[in-house]
C-alpha cells in the first residue's frame, strides 16, 4: 500500500512533550558580509563548513552565483543555501530571457523572500544578496523566514556579531572599491578568529557596473605550516630480534594463492563478469 | 437526378436537429461530386419548402425563406452620459449579408469573413422579442421598469417578479430569454458577494457592470457555449455616506476625519446596459426589448442629461414609456413591474425596492391617460399627413 | 513553548509574543494619529533576533498605495509578506476601477489576510491613510485579526509604556506641528522604557499634499533632521 505513514506521530509528540528535543538539521557556522561602495558592492565569506563540532570542509565556497552581476553569500543549512540560490538563479535567468532585460537585484530578493516565506522557515537559508543592475548597486539580507532588510553594510551567520563590530567601528559614508574590499575582508577575519563556527580563508566578490570579480581565497590566514620536525623513525630504529620466512607452498594450506599472469595487474580480489 | 436525391437526403429543414451538421457536410460532398452550383440548389429548395409558420421565428432555423437579408442590428442609440461616439455598422456587401447557409453562423468561435459573430447577432434577435425594459437615471435615484408579458392566464398577477436585486443597492432588469436573465442575476450576485468578501463593503455599480460585461463577453468566445440571450439594465445607488468597513469596531475620532476634500462628488445614481456581445455603456436612460425604439425616443424627450428629473417624475415617465412602447401590440396582456433606488435621504434610503403600490397605481393611471391623449395626437398627426 | 494562537487551559489565552526559532522580530513601538489635515504615522527603527539588533535603522512604515501606509509590528517576515500582498491588491484595485482605493479598502484587505491566517501569523498592523472622500483615517488590526477604527492607534511591545502618555496628551483636531510633537513625545517615551524599541524615530505625514517623511535621530535628542 502506498501513502504516508503517520504511525510515529503520536510517539514523537509524546517524546517531545517529555522534553526530548527534535533532531537538529546540520547548519554551517558562518561569517558572511556585504558592503556598498561608490560604484558597486562587495560581498565576502569565510570558507569553513561544520557538522556539529567537526570541521566538514576547510575550504568550501559560500559565495553563490545568481546572475552575472548578482551574487549571494549564504549562511545556515548548507544544502538549503545551495539549492535555494540555484533555483532562484534558474528562475531569474528564465525571467531575464523572457523580458530581454538584465535581472534586477530587487527581483532576486523578492523571489528569494517569497520562496522562503512559503516554506515558513523550514528552508534554513540566511542570505546576503548583492548586485549591480541598471538601477544601481543594491545590497540586501534575506532571513530564512522571509524577512528582508536593505542596508549599506550587512553581516550574517554565527560570526555576524564579530563582523558587525568591524563595520560599526570602521565604516564610513563614502568608500572606494579597495576600501570596501579591505573592510569586508577584515570583517570576515574578525569572524574567522573570534567565532568558533567560522574559519579558514576569506572569499571576496566585487561587483561593479562593468564586471564581477570573484576572488577565491583572497586572504588565507590559516595556511597549514610545514611541520617543524620530521616524526618518522629511520629504518633500523627498532631492533630485529628474530626472523622467520614462510614460503608460498606453506601458506597455501591456509589460503588460496593465485599466480598473477600479467605484470600490470598487481592485485585482483574478484573480477566482475561484464560480458 | 442527383440534385433531386440530395434534396431529399440533406434538406436540413427536414432533417432532425442533431443530424443537420452531418447533413451539411454531406451536402458539400455531393456538390463536389455532381459539380452542381450550390446556389442553384438553394433556389430549388426555396421553391420546394413550405413557407415557415409565423410564430416559429427561431433565428437558427434553416428555413430558407429567412435568407432575405436580415436587417443589420441597430446600434443601441441610447442616451450616453458623456459624449461617446456611436459607430454605425459599415455597409455590407449584399452577397455576404446573409448568414444562413454559409456555415459561419453555426459556431461562436468562428468569425464570418466580414468580421461578424452571427451567434451574437442572433442573441440580439432573442432580446428583440422580449418585453420592453427601461431604466432611468434621475437626479436623486434610479428607476427600473419592465413590460412583463403574460404568457398564461393561470399565472398569479403580481407574482413571479422579474426585476431582481443583486445587492441591497443594485437592481437588474433584463429582456430576452428568461433563464439567461436569471443566470445573469445569479452571477451578478456572486460578483457582489465576492466583492464584499474581499473589500468588506458594497460593490460600486460601475465595478459590477464591468465584471458582468467581462462575464457576458466570455460567452462570445467559445464554440461550446452560446451567447447570453439577454440585454440587462443594471441600476444602482452608490452610497454617498462614509460607510464603515464590514465588521469594524469603533468609529474613529468624534470630530470626524480630517483633511477631506470638500465638494467632491460622492456616490450617486448609476445606470448601465450590458448587451449579449458584452458591450456595456453607462446611460442616463436605457431601453431594450421589443419596444426599445419607441422607448428610446421617449427617453430622449426627457432631457435626462440636464439631471433635473426627480425620482418620482422618473417613475411616472418609466410607466408611461412602458405603456407607450407596448401600444403597438395590444393583443398580448402585460403587467408593469417597477423598482427604484433613491438616495439615502429619499424614499428607499439607498435601497433597491419595488415602487410602492400607491405610486405605481398613480403612475399607471397617468400612463393610461397619456396614452389616450397620445392616441388622439397620433391620429391627428396622421390626419395631417 | 506554546504555539501561536493556541488556547491555554483557561481557553482564552493567546501567546502574544511567540515567534518561531530564529525568526526576526519587530519588538516595536508604532503609532498613527488623526490630525486636522490627515494622518501621521510613527515608528522606532529597531529589529531584533533574540537579544541581537539585526537592524538599527529599520523602516517599519510601509507604503501600500500612494497615500495609504501601514506600521508593522510582530514578525518581520509575516508583516512584510502581508504588506506585499496588500500592496498588490491595492495596485490592482486602482487599475481595474480607475479610482484610487480608500483607506477602508486597504484596511479590509489587511483584515481579511490577518484574520483568515491568524493561526500562522504574528502580525500587529496599524493602517493609516488619506483619501479625497474620507480624509485621514486610522485603523488598527491587533493579533487576532479584528479591525478597529480609532482616533489614534498605538502598537508593538513599546506601546504598553505610553498608554498613559497618549491618554493624557491626546487632543482631537491637532495641527501638523502639534501632531508631530505628540507622536515624537510618545515614541521617545516608548523607546526609553522598552528595551526592544530604539534607534531613530521615523514618521510619515499623509495629507492632501501627499506623503511627507520625517526622521529624528537619537544623537541630538530626536531634534532632527526632521522633514526629508
Amino acid at each position: 500500500m502506498g501513502g504516508f505513514d503517520f504511525s510515529n506521530h503520536n510517539r514523537n509528540a509524546a517524546l517531545h512533550a517529555q522534553g526530548v528535543p527534535l533532531p537538529k538539521a546540520t547548519s554551517t557556522g558562518t561569517t558572511i558580509v556585504g558592503c556598498l561602495f561608490d560604484g558597486g558592492v562587495v560581498i565576502a565569506a569565510d570558507t569553513r563548513a561544520t557538522s556539529g563540532p567537526i570541521v566538514a570542509d576547510k575550504n568550501c565556497e559560500k559565495l553563490h552565483y545568481i546572475a552575472p552581476q548578482i551574487w549571494c553569500a549564504g549562511a545556515g543549512t548548507a544544502a538549503d543555501t545551495e539549492f535555494t540560490t540555484a533555483i532562484i538563479s534558474s528562475n531569474l535567468e528564465l525571467h531575464a530571457l523572457s523580458t530581454g532585460r538584465k535581472p534586477r537585484v530587487v527581483t532576486c530578493m523578492t523571489l528569494l523572500k517569497q520562496h522562503l516565506f512559503r516554506h515558513q522557515g523550514h528552508i534554513g537559508a540566511y542570505l546576503v544578496v548583492a548586485g549591480v543592475d541598471p538601477t544601481g548597486a543594491h545590497l540586501f539580507t534575506v532571513h530564512a523566514h522571509g524577512s528582508t532588510d536593505k542596508l549599506p553594510y550587512v553581516t550574517m551567520g554565527s560570526g555576524s556579531l564579530a563582523a558587525m563590530s568591524v563595520f560599526e567601528t570602521q565604516w564610513k559614508g563614502k568608500l572606494t572599491k579597495d576600501e570596501a574590499v579591505k573592510l569586508c575582508a577584515d570583517a570576515i577575519q574578525a569572524g574567522i578568529f573570534n567565532d568558533l563556527g567560522s574559519g579558514s580563508n576569506v572569499d571576496v566578490a566585487v561587483i561593479t557596473a562593468e564586471k564581477t570579480t570573484l576572488m577565491r581565497n583572497y586572504i588565507t590566514p590559516n595556511v597549514r605550516e610545514r611541520k617543524a620536525r620530521n616524526y618518522r623513525f629511520p629504518k633500523g630504529t627498532t631492533a630485529v630480534l628474530n626472523e622467520k620466512i614462510i614460503k608460498k607452498e606453506e601458506i597455501s594450506k591456509y589460503v588460496t594463492v593465485h599466480e598473477l599472469e600479467d605484470d600490470s595487474v598487481t592485485a585482483t580480489a574478484e573480477t566482475m563478469d561484464t560480458s | 437526378m442527383f440534385a433531386n436525391c440530395s434534396r431529399q437526403l440533406i434538406n436540413p429543414a427536414l432533417a432532425d436537429a442533431p443530424s443537420r451538421r452531418s447533413a451539411r457536410r454531406l451536402e458539400r460532398l455531393i456538390w463536389e461530386m455532381c459539380e452542381i452550383d450550390p446556389k442553384r440548389i438553394h433556389v430549388e429548395w426555396e421553391a420546394a419548402l413550405p413557407a415557415p409558420r409565423p410564430e416559429q421565428t427561431a433565428p437558427n432555423s434553416t428555413s430558407l425563406a429567412a435568407s432575405t437579408h436580415p436587417t443589420p442590428t441597430p446600434h443601441p442609440t441610447c442616451l450616453l452620459p458623456e459624449a461617446v461616439e456611436l459607430h454605425s455598422p459599415p455597409p455590407r456587401h449584399p452577397a455576404i449579408m446573409t448568414s444562413i447557409g454559409t456555415g459561419y453562423d453555426l459556431s461562436n468561435s468562428v468569425f464570418s469573413p466580414d468580421g461578424r459573430n452571427f451567434q451574437v447577432e442572433y442573441a440580439v434577435k432573442a432580446v428583440e422579442n422580449g418585453g420592453t425594459a427601461v431604466g432611468i437615471r434621475c437626479k436623486d435615484g434610479v428607476v427600473l421598469a419592465l413590460e412583463k408579458l403574460i404568457t398564461s392566464k393561470l399565472l398569479k398577477p403580481g407574482a413571479n417578479k422579474r426585476i431582481a436585486s443583486v445587492d441591497r443597492n443594485i437592481g437588474v432588469v433584463s429582456s430576452g430569454l428568461l433563464p439567461d436573465g436569471r443566470h445573469f442575476v445569479s452571477r451578478a450576485r456572486d460578483e457582489a458577494a465576492n466583492w464584499r468578501s474581499l473589500y468588506k463593503g458594497p460593490i460600486p455599480t460601475s465595478a459590477l457592470a464591468n465584471r458582468m460585461g467581462s462575464y457576458v463577453q466570455l460567452y462570445t468566445l467559445y464554440s461550446s457555449v452560446r451567447p447570453f440571450g439577454v440585454t440587462a439594465i443594471v441600476g444602482g445607488w452608490d452610497s454617498e455616506a462614509e460607510l464603515p468597513v464590514d465588521g469594524q469596531v469603533g468609529s474613529g475620532p468624534k470630530v470626524g476625519s480630517g483633511g477631506k476634500s470638500e465638494g467632491d462628488k460622492k456616490g450617486g445614481p448609476f445606470l448601465y446596459m450590458i448587451e449579449p456581445s458584452g458591450l456595456y455603456w453607462g446611460y442616463y436612460g436605457a431601453a431594450t426589448g421589443k419596444g426599445r425604439q419607441i422607448a428610446k425616443s421617449e427617453l430622449e424627450k426627457l432631457n435626462l442629461t440636464e439631471g433635473s428629473l426627480s425620482l418620482e417624475e422618473g417613475v411616472k415617465a418609466a410607466a408611461r414609456i412602458i405603456y407607450i412602447a407596448h401600444d403597438d401590440n395590444k393583443d398580448k396582456e402585460f403587467e408593469l413591474e417597477m423598482t427604484w433606488i433613491s438616495s439615502l435621504s429619499g424614499p428607499t434610503k439607498g435601497r433597491h425596492e419595488p415602487v410602492p403600490k400607491e405610486l405605481q397605481e398613480e403612475a399607471e393611471k397617468l400612463a393610461k391617460k397619456a396614452l389616450e391623449g397620445d392616441d388622439d395626437d397620433e391620429e391627428d398627426e396622421k390626419m395631417e399627413e | 513553548m506554546m504555539a501561536t494562537g493556541m488556547l491555554g487551559e483557561d481557553g482564552i489565552h493567546i501567546d502574544m509574543n511567540h515567534l518561531k526559532k530564529g525568526e526576526v522580530n519587530l519588538g516595536t513601538s508604532i503609532m498613527a494619529i488623526n490630525f486636522k489635515d490627515g494622518v501621521i504615522l510613527g515608528a522606532d527603527s529597531r529589529t531584533t533576533t533574540g537579544a541581537y539588533i539585526a537592524n538599527r535603522v529599520t523602516d517599519k512604515l510601509t507604503q501600500v498605495h500612494d497615500t495609504i501606509w501601514c506600521c508593522r509590528s510582530g514578525s518581520a517576515a509575516d508583516t512584510q509578506a502581508v504588506a506585499d500582498i496588500v500592496q498588490y491588491h491595492l495596485g490592482m484595485y486602482g487599475i481595474t476601477n480607475n479610482e484610487a482605493p480608500t483607506t477602508q479598502t486597504a484596511a479590509a484587505i489587511f483584515q481579511e489576510l490577518c484574520y483568515s491566517n491568524k493561526d500562522q501569523l504574528s502580525a500587529g498592523i496599524i493602517i493609516a491613510g488619506w483619501d479625497h472622500r474620507h480624509g485621514g483615517q486610522v485603523y488598527s488590526i491587533p493579533l487576532g485579526g479584528s479591525l478597529h477604527k480609532q482616533s489614534y492607534a498605538i502598537g508593538g511591545s513599546g506601546s504598553t509604556y505610553i498608554y498613559g502618555y497618549c491618554d493624557a496628551n491626546w487632543q482631537e483636531d491637532m495641527t501638523e506641528a502639534e501632531g508631530v510633537k505628540f507622536v515624537k513625545g510618545a515614541l521617545q517615551e516608548a523607546i526609553m522604557w522598552d528595551g526592544s524599541s530604539g534607534g531613530v524615530i521615523r514618521m510619515v505625514v499623509l495629507t492632501a499634499k501627499g506623503a511627507q517623511r520625517h526622521l529624528y535621530l537619537p544623537d541630538n535628542g530626536y531634534q532632527g533632521p526632521g522633514k526629508q
